[in-house]
């Protein structure tokens, strides 16, 4: 971009734009987001910890499903997590694509397996939920399927990353990918809505109150808190050995293999 | 605030529930930690690849002083990131 244009004194835009990109480099983004790691894991730990115990044995049952239904404490997050994560990649898709910044492309392929984990495992307690509250395991219902739609979108992403990872066009397809996929969110998100299915509708919303009690909702706000942390730490940790592969040849890679061995 | 099981085996049978939500448990802690352990297994055959790297160009120090340090050009900024 630099030698397409004459010589002249850069614009106070692109001066601001220049530092961006350097903000958002590889190295920046290692150097900025490495401490990161360790406190989110910590916050994971204790919210899902203690999310996971009240769910389990503090919280009441449900009326009509009993105590199967506290596989919400696992479902739920994982599900909208699953669904979070596909958005990001979506977005880090178009920067990519847009503005060339290698860093969201190396976030990208480090949330893709996350993702695809996530789903798989909201699909799995999903379907072991079904089985005592609908009776079977699995229905072709429109937030189920959609659901697995997404499972083999994730799946897609992963392997376009992993056939373009040599070449020039790396990440390329595989952002596009991303970027195409995310039309099934909105068709998960709405499908409790647009079409009749067994599929209960949401319970939190941002624009009323809880369906469910306090003693109910709280473990469960503590477990989404819990997952948003832990798959943040796990990003931020994937991202930055993405980076470290990439940048070998950098010195301050060398510099870092060369204290990292010290210590 | 008390427990709503009144025996650790009740806690454990779930009223009927319990082989549902135990093995969802278990499902997803299993899958986690797999995958956490994955993650960093990665990263330490990576770096543990870049010292023996690093190794091999030590041997070779002839080579390594003709090339310039790169701290100069990782000052300018690049639209590559």
């Amino acid at each position: 971009m630099p030698n397409s244009r004459p010589v002249s004194t850069p614009s106070l835009w692109q001066r601001i734009w220049q530092v961006f990109l350097v903000t958002v480099g590889t190295k920046q983004f290692f150097a900025i987001f490495s401490p990161w790691v360790k406190w989110l894991s910590i916050v994971a730990a204790i919210c899902l910890t203690i999310g996971s115990i009240w769910g389990l044995a503090f919280a009441p049952p449900d009326y009509l499903q009993g105590n199967s239904y506290r596989i919400i404490f696992i479902h739920v997050p994982a599900a909208g997590l699953a669904l979070s994560i596909y958005f990001a990649m979506a977005i880090l898709g178009v920067i990519f694509l847009v503005w060339r910044i290698k860093t969201a492309n190396l976030v990208a392929q480090a949330l893709a397996p996350m993702g695809f984990l996530l789903c798989i495992i909201s699909l799995l307690t999903g379907s072991i939920w079904a089985k005592p509250t609908w009776g079977t395991y699995w229905v072709w219902d429109a937030r189920l399927t959609s659901m697995l739609i997404l499972a083999f979108l994730y799946a897609g992403v992963m392997a376009l990353f992993a056939a373009f990872e040599h070449t020039s066009n790396r990440g390329k397809a595989a952002a596009i990918l991303s970027i195409v996929g995310a039309v099934n969110l909105p068709i998960i998100k709405y499908s409790v809505n647009w079409w009749n299915t067994l599929h209960q509708g949401a319970t939190f919303t941002v624009t009323s109150a809880p369906k469910m009690s306090v003693d109910m909702w709280l473990p469960l706000l503590l477990m989404m808190i819990g997952s948003y942390a832990l798959v943040g730490a796990l990003a931020i940790y994937r991202t930055n050995t993405l980076i470290l592969r990439r940048d070998q040849a950098k010195a301050w890679v060398n510099e870092y293999v060369r204290r990292n061995k010290a210590s | 605030m008390q427990p709503y099981f009144y025996s650790f085996s009740e806690f454990l049978a779930m009223g009927k529930h319990g082989v549902f939500v135990w093995s969802c448990w278990a499902i997803t802690v299993g899958m986690l930690l797999a995958f956490i352990w994955y993650s960093r297994q990665q990263r330490k055959t990576l770096l543990k690849q870049l010292a023996v790297q690093q190794a091999r160009q030590a041997q070779r120090p002839a080579k390594a002083k003709t090339r310039k340090p790169s701290s100069v050009t990782a000052a300018v900024p690049k639209s590559e990131g």
